[in-house]
C-alpha cells in the first residue's frame, strides 16, 4: 500500500489535505494529515466517502451517446470525438461559433481548467459563455468595495476571539473544521451568537440564537449599528483613522430604529438590543458571515452592512477580530481575482468571449439570438439541479440540437445529453488548487491511473482539437499534451513565480504562500480608492447603481406579504454533499436519504401535515413532493429544503427558485422564494 | 478500572457522521447495517430543550451482556485489547445478543443470517493504531484513549445499566445549555409538539417474533399436559399430538433463526445463557416424555419430567430478564407458568383451578393495559383475548354442567396465542436512538 499527500479540490471553505491510501492502482483509504493547521483532523464524511466515490460501480467509465429510444449506449472514443467534432463544424460554419455554449462550473478546482477555456476560445474562435457565478460574487463584491480586498484572519485565529457571531453560517454542517477553533474558544470562555432563521447544529452552544426572517438581515444589522453609536459602542480611534463615511453611515444608522427592525425582521426588540450589546461590548469579536445572505436580490447590501459592524467597532486586523467571509489569500495565480473575473466581457465582440448570465441560465439560453444557442458543452456543473429556475433550464436544453456532458456520474443534467464523456475524478490527474478559507496552496496528486477509458479533460480537448484539425506544434503551444511529465511541467511553470514553492515542496504537503497576513488588514492598509474602509462607496454607486451607504432594501418576492405563497424557502447547504455531488453514493444515501421539507409545527399543524407527511412544496414556477419533517429547527413561517437533490433522487430543488441577478457582483439570487406547502398524503 | 476506550465529548459532537463513514470504509460494512451510530437529543429541536448529538458503537464492555447471553458462544474477549469480538461463524442468528444490548451494538444483518458488530477496529489496535472513527472524527468529540470505566455512566443517550463500558464521556452538562431565543419566533407550542414527535423504532417486533411466541405457547401447553398425564392419563391419539406439537416446537424455534443448520450450537453456552438453558431444558423434557409416553410409561419418569418442565418454564422466562417491559406489573397474564397452570387445569377438570386462573389472567390484563393508550386495531386484539380467551370459556364453565369443550380450549388458545404475542410487543430494549428520543420525556416526569 502506498500513501500519498493530497487535497479535496471541492467547492467548500476547508479545501482539507489528507493523505489517501492506494493499493493496486485503488483508493482504499484516507487518512487525515495534520499539516494543515486548519483541517489537522482530516476530511468530513463526504472526503472519508472518496473510496467509495473512486470506485462506486455507478461511476461513467466510458464514452456513451443517447439512442433514439432515450437509452445510452456505450461508443468509442473515435466515435464520440469525430461526432462531436462533426458538431463542432457544422455549428461554426451554418451559425457561427456562438452558437455553441461553453458551461462550466466549481465541481472541481484547479489550475488546469484554463485549458478549456483556451480551447474554446482559441482553438474553436469564441463561443458564448457565462458571467457571475451561483455562489458568493455578491458577498465578495460588498467585501471588495468595503475593505478593497477579499482576506481574513486565519481559519485557527478564531480561538483568540471573545464574541464569535455565526451570522447565517452553519459551519457544523458547511465547514466543519471550523467547529475545532470555535469550540476552542468557547471553552476559553468566549460568547457565540448566531444570527440564522434556524436553530442549526451549530447553535448548540450559542449564549443568544437571533432567528431574523430571511432576506431582512440588513435591517438587523443596521438597527444594531443604531444601538452601538448611540450607546457609544464605537471604537472612535479605529473609525477616525480608517473609516470612510462614518457620518453618513451614522446618520443613515440613525433612522435605523430596533422598533423599526424588528418588525422587518420579525424578532424582538430585546434579542437586537441582546445582539448589540455582545457586540458592542465583547472584544475581539469575529464575525462569520454565511454565503446564503447575500444570494438575495438585495444580498450585496446585506453584507455591507452586516460588515459595518466588524468596521464601528474597530474589530478588523486584530487577533480575534476580523470579517471572516472570504479569504482568497492563496489565489495566487489568478490574473483576475474573483469578484472581478465574475464581470462580463467589457467589450464583448466576434472574437472575443459572448456572455449570458450565470443566474438567469435558462431565460438567457431561450432568449439569446444572433446566432441562437444550438449546443452546449458542460463540466464540473449539473446546471439541471444547481441554477436556478429548473424548468427554463431544462427547457433550454431541451430547444438545443446537441449536448455534451462531461461527468462522473448520471446527474440529471448528464441524462439530458447527447454525448456524455467520462470525467477524470481528483485522483486521476494532478492540480494545484487554493482555498477560500484556509491560506493554503497545495497539490492535488494523481495517484491513480484514470479508470476504464477515462481521459482526463486536457486529454479530451487535445483530441477534439486534432479532430478539428490542428496539428500537434500549434496544440502544443496552446493546449496541455496528454501525458503527466506536460501536466507537472504546467503546474512547475506556475509555481516558478513564486520563490519558495516547487512542487516538490507540496507533495509533502500544504504550503502557506508568499505575503500571507496571519491577522488579515494587520497592516492596516485597504486597497480602496480612499485607501480607508469605505462604509461609503462611490463605486457601489457607479458600478452598480446602489446606495453608496449600507442600507435595507426589501427583497423581490420574500417582501411580498400578500403572496398567495406564504411560506419562505431556504435551501441550504447539508454537510451530506457538496452541491450536486455525493448524494448518488450508497454510503450518503444510508445517512441521508430522501429529501424532506423541515418545517415550523405552528406551520405543519394547520395544514394536517405530521412527520413524514407527503406534502407538495409548489410556487408559479413549479412543485415538488416530498416528505415533511415538522421541526423546531426552523423559525415560523419558513421552510427548510437542502439543495442538491437530484430529480433522479427524488427533489430538483430549482424547480422552485427563480433566475435573478444580486444587487451586486453578477451573482445568482436564488433565494427569493415563497412557496405554499399542501398535504398530499398523511 | 484502568482501560483503553472511547471517549466521547457532548460538547464537541456535531453530528457530522464522519465516524460512521470512517468505520464504513474501515470494515467493509455495508448498508443498512452500520456499526456505528449517530443519534439526536431532542431530534425536533424543542426550543425549551438543549440538544447534543451522539456517536455510538460497541462500548466494549468489561461485563458484556453480549458475551453472556449469547447461547452459541459466538462472543469472545481478545485478552490483550479486551475488546468484545464476535464469530460470524459461530453465530447462530437467534439476535438475542441484540436483546441485551442497550447500546444497540450488536446488528442482526439478514442478508447474512447473522449479528456483525463494532470490532473497535481490533487489528488496527494490535498494530499500535486506534480505531478508525476515532482517527476521522474531525471535531475531536470521539476519542481513544486510557479511561478511568466506571460501573455505569449517566449521559444523555446512553443507558446507564451497569456492565462496565469502556467508554466515559464529557460535557454532557451541554445537553442543558440553551441559547436566549425570541419564544414567539419558534412557533412553540406543547400540544403540536405531541404530533411531531420523532419515532424510535423498537427492537422487538412482535410479528417476526411470532414462531417465539408460539414456541413459548406451546412449551407451557406440554408441561401443563405432562403434569397433568400421572393423573389423567393419555389416549394413543395423545401421544402423537404431543409429539407432533414438541415437533412444532422444535422446528419453529430452530427456522426462526438466521443460521436453523447451526441449531445445534445454541445449547453451547448453557454456563451463562438462559437462551441455552431454555433449550436445553426442552429438548431434556421433550425427549424424556415423549420416551417415556412411547415405551415406559414409569410415573418415576413423568415426575422428572415435570421437574424438568417446571425448569423449562423458569427458564423461558428468565429468557425475557435481559428486556426492559413497557408495562409496571410485574406478572404478565401471559406468563408461560400461569399458561401452563390453566392447561393443567383443563386437562384435569379442575373447574374452580381453571375460572381462579383465568380470573387472575384477566386481572393482570387489564392491570397492565390500564396504564397505556392502544390503537383500534389493538384494541380489537385485546377484545378478543379478554372476550373469546377468557369471559366465553368463564361463561361456558358457570352456565354449563358439562366439561370444558374443545372450542371453548380453543378460544382459550387463541387469547394465550394473542396475549403472547403482545408480550413480545412490549418487551423494550434501550438503544441510543430511544433513550436520546426520549431524554426530556423522562426528565420532565
Amino acid at each position: 500500500m502506498k500513501e500519498f499527500v493530497t487535497a479535496c479540490p471541492r467547492n467548500c471553505y476547508s479545501t482539507c489535505s489528507f493523505i489517501v491510501q492506494v493499493e493496486k492502482d485503488k483508493v482504499v483509504g484516507i487518512k487525515p494529515l495534520s499539516a494543515n493547521k486548519a483541517t489537522p483532523t482530516g476530511v468530513c464524511l463526504k472526503g472519508l466517502s472518496y473510496v467509495e466515490r473512486a470506485n462506486s460501480p455507478d461511476r461513467i467509465l466510458y464514452p456513451y451517446k443517447k439512442n433514439g429510444s432515450g437509452d445510452f449506449i456505450r461508443i468509442s472514443w473515435d466515435e464520440a470525438l469525430s461526432t462531436i467534432a462533426g458538431k463542432l463544424r457544422y455549428f461554426k460554419k451554418t451559425f457561427g461559433s456562438q452558437s455553441v455554449l461553453f458551461y462550466a462550473a466549481s465541481g472541481m478546482s484547479g489550475l488546469i481548467n484554463e485549458f478549456s477555456g483556451r480551447f474554446w476560445r482559441e482553438i474553436y474562435g469564441g463561443v458564448t459563455t457565462t458571467y457571475g457565478n451561483l455562489c458568493w460574487p455578491a458577498g465578495l463584491e460588498a467585501t471588495r468595495l468595503t475593505l478593497g480586498e477579499n482576506k481574513h484572519n486565519a481559519p485557527w485565529d478564531l480561538e483568540n476571539a471573545r464574541l464569535i457571531v455565526l451570522w447565517g453560517k452553519n459551519p457544523a454542517e458547511s465547514n466543519i473544521h471550523e467547529m475545532i477553533p470555535l469550540s476552542t474558544a468557547l471553552d476559553k470562555g468566549a460568547k457565540l451568537a448566531v444570527v440564522d432563521p434556524r436553530r442549526t447544529s451549530s447553535s448548540q452552544r450559542a449564549d443568544l440564537l437571533v432567528q431574523p426572517l430571511p432576506s431582512t438581515d440588513a435591517a438587523l444589522a443596521l438597527a444594531v449599528a443604531n444601538i452601538l453609536i448611540k450607546n457609544s459602542w464605537i471604537d472612535e480611534d479605529f473609525i477616525s483613522s480608517y473609516v470612510n463615511g462614518f457620518e453618513e453611515f451614522k446618520a443613515k444608522a440613525m433612522s435605523c430604529t430596533p422598533e423599526w427592525a424588528s418588525s422587518i425582521c420579525d424578532i424582538s426588540v430585546e434579542s437586537i438590543e441582546k445582539l448589540a450589546w455582545l457586540i458592542g461590548n465583547v472584544k475581539p469579536m469575529t464575525i462569520i458571515p454565511g454565503y446564503g445572505m447575500q444570494r438575495y436580490t438585495n444580498g450585496g447590501q446585506t453584507i455591507r452592512a452586516i460588515l459595518a459592524l466588524s468596521v464601528i467597532t474597530g474589530n478588523i486586523g486584530k487577533p480575534g477580530a476580523c470579517w471572516h467571509y472570504a479569504n482568497l489569500q492563496s489565489y495566487v495565480f489568478d490574473e483576475v481575482l474573483e469578484p472581478i473575473c465574475y464581470y462580463p466581457p467589457e467589450e464583448p465582440d466576434s472574437t472575443t468571449r459572448r456572455s449570458i448570465s450565470t443566474a438567469l441560465l435558462g431565460e438567457d439560453m431561450l432568449s439569446t439570438t444572433n446566432p441562437q444557442l444550438k449546443m452546449i458543452w458542460v463540466e464540473r456543473g449539473n446546471p439541471l439541479t444547481q441554477n436556478p429556475n429548473t424548468g427554463s433550464v431544462l427547457e433550454a436544453f431541451r430547444k438545443l440540437d446537441f449536448r455534451v456532458v462531461v461527468e462522473q456520474f448520471f446527474t440529471d443534467t448528464a441524462l439530458e445529453a447527447d454525448i456524455v464523456l467520462p470525467a477524470k475524478n481528483m485522483f486521476e490527474q494532478s492540480d494545484i488548487i487554493g482555498s477560500y478559507w484556509n491560506p493554503y496552496i497545495q497539490l492535488k496528486q494523481k495517484v491513480v491511473e484514470p479508470a476504464g477509458e477515462v481521459k482526463p479533460e486536457t486529454e479530451i480537448y487535445w483530441l477534439l482539437a486534432k479532430q478539428l484539425g490542428f496539428n500537434e506544434n500549434t496544440l502544443k503551444n496552446i493546449l496541455l499534451p496528454p501525458g503527466n511529465d506536460e501536466v507537472e511541467k504546467f503546474l512547475a511553470q506556475k509555481l516558478a513565480k513564486f520563490p519558495g514553492l516547487s512542487l516538490e515542496l507540496l507533495k509533502m504537503g500544504p504550503v502557506v504562500p508568499p505575503g500571507h497576513q496571519e491577522i488579515a488588514f494587520s497592516d492596516f492598509r485597504f486597497a480602496t480608492p480612499s485607501g480607508k474602509i469605505e462604509l461609503l462607496s462611490e463605486q457601489v454607486a457607479s458600478l452598480w447603481n446602489a446606495n453608496p451607504l449600507p442600507e435595507f432594501l426589501p427583497a423581490m418576492e420574500i417582501s411580498d406579504a400578500n403572496s398567495t405563497y406564504p411560506l419562505l424557502l431556504l435551501t441550504p447547504n447539508t454537510k451530506n454533499r457538496i452541491h450536486s455531488q455525493f448524494g448518488n453514493l450508497k454510503i450518503i444515501k444510508f445517512i441521508n436519504g430522501n429529501p424532506v421539507v423541515q418545517m415550523n409545527p405552528s406551520d405543519a399543524m394547520p395544514r394536517g401535515i405530521k412527520n413524514g407527511s407527503l406534502v407538495k412544496v409548489y410556487n408559479a414556477r413549479g412543485s415538488i413532493q416530498v416528505s415533511a419533517q415538522p421541526t423546531y429547527e426552523v423559525r415560523k413561517g419558513c421552510v427548510v429544503i437542502y439543495n442538491g437533490w437530484w430529480k433522479s433522487q427524488g427533489a430538483a430543488l430549482n424547480t422552485l427558485s427563480a433566475g435573478r441577478e444580486t444587487d451586486m457582483g453578477h451573482g445568482a439570487a436564488f433565494h427569493n422564494n415563497r412557496v405554499e406547502v399542501n398535504l398530499v398524503k398523511k | 478500572m484502568q482501560y483503553n476506550g472511547f471517549i466521547f465529548d457532548y460538547a464537541r459532537c456535531v453530528g457530522c457522521h464522519a465516524c460512521v463513514v470512517a468505520c464504513y470504509n474501515e470494515n467493509g460494512v455495508q448498508p443498512p447495517v452500520l456499526w456505528r451510530q449517530v443519534v439526536g437529543v431532542n431530534p425536533e429541536k424543542v426550543p425549551l430543550y438543549g440538544f447534543v448529538s451522539l456517536s455510538m458503537a460497541c462500548n466494549h464492555c468489561t461485563d458484556a451482556p453480549c458475551l453472556k447471553a449469547c447461547p452459541a458462544s459466538a462472543y469472545y474477549r481478545d485478552q490483550e485489547t479486551g475488546a468484545i469480538l464476535h464469530s460470524n461463524k459461530r453465530c447462530i442468528g437467534c439476535k438475542y445478543c441484540t436483546w441485551a444490548c442497550p447500546f444497540d451494538a450488536p446488528k442482526y444483518n439478514p442478508l447474512r443470517g447473522v449479528v456483525e458488530k463494532c470490532t473497535m477496529c481490533n487489528e488496527r489496535l494490535k498494530s499500535g493504531e486506534i480505531p478508525a472513527c476515532t482517527e476521522a472524527c474531525p471535531t475531536g468529540a470521539l476519542s481513544f484513549g486510557s479511561i478511568e470505566t466506571a460501573a455505569s455512566i449517566q449521559a444523555p443517550g446512553i443507558s446507564a445499566k451497569p456492565f462496565s463500558p469502556r467508554i466515559v464521556t464529557k460535557n454532557e452538562d451541554i445537553v442543558n445549555h440553551i441559547p436566549h431565543i425570541d419564544e414567539q419566533v419558534t412557533g412553540y407550542s406543547p400540544l403540536q409538539h405531541t404530533g411531531m414527535k420523532h419515532f424510535a423504532p423498537s427492537k422487538i417486533n412482535p410479528i417476526h417474533e411470532l414462531p417465539l411466541a408460539i414456541f413459548t405457547l406451546i412449551c407451557s401447553l406440554m408441561v401443563g399436559w405432562v403434569g397433568s398425564m400421572p393423573w389423567v392419563g393419555i389416549a394413543s391419539r395423545g401421544i402423537t399430538l404431543f409429539i407432533l406439537l414438541g415437533i412444532v416446537g422444535a422446528l419453529l424455534s430452530t427456522f426462526h433463526l438466521g443460521k436453523p443448520f447451526r441449531a445445534l450450537r445454541s445449547v453451547a453456552n448453557v454456563k451463562s445463557s438462559w437462551l441455552s438453558r431454555e433449550i436445553l431444558l426442552f429438548t431434556l423434557f421433550f425427549s424424556l416424555s415423549a420416551l417415556n409416553l412411547i415405551f415406559f410409561n414409569l410415573i418415576v419418569l413423568s415426575v422428572i419430567a415435570v421437574i424438568l418442565g417446571l425448569l423449562l418454564l423458569v427458564a423461558v422466562e428468565m429468557v425475557y430478564s435481559v428486556t426492559d417491559k413497557k408495562y409496571k406489573i410485574h406478572v404478565h397474564s401471559a406468563n408461560v407458568v400461569i399458561t401452563a397452570l390453566t392447561i393443567f387445569s383443563i386437562f384435569n377438570s379442575f373447574e374452580r383451578l381453571l375460572v381462579l386462573v383465568l380470573v387472575l389472567k384477566a386481572a393482570l390484563y387489564i392491570l397492565r393495559h390500564a396504564n397505556y393508550s392502544v390503537s383500534s386495531l389493538e384494541f380489537i386484539f385485546s377484545f378478543i383475548r379478554v372476550f373469546l380467551g377468557i369471559l366465553i370459556p368463564l361463561g361456558s364453565i358457570f352456565f354449563s354442567n358439562q366439561h370444558i369443550s374443545m372450542l371453548m380450549i380453543l378460544f382459550i388458545l387463541i387469547g394465550e396465542l394473542i396475549d403472547r404475542i403482545e408480550f413480545y410487543g412490549e418487551q423494550q430494549v434501550d438503544t441510543p436512538r430511544l433513550l436520546a428520543n426520549n431524554f426530556w420525556d423522562k426528565s420532565s416526569v
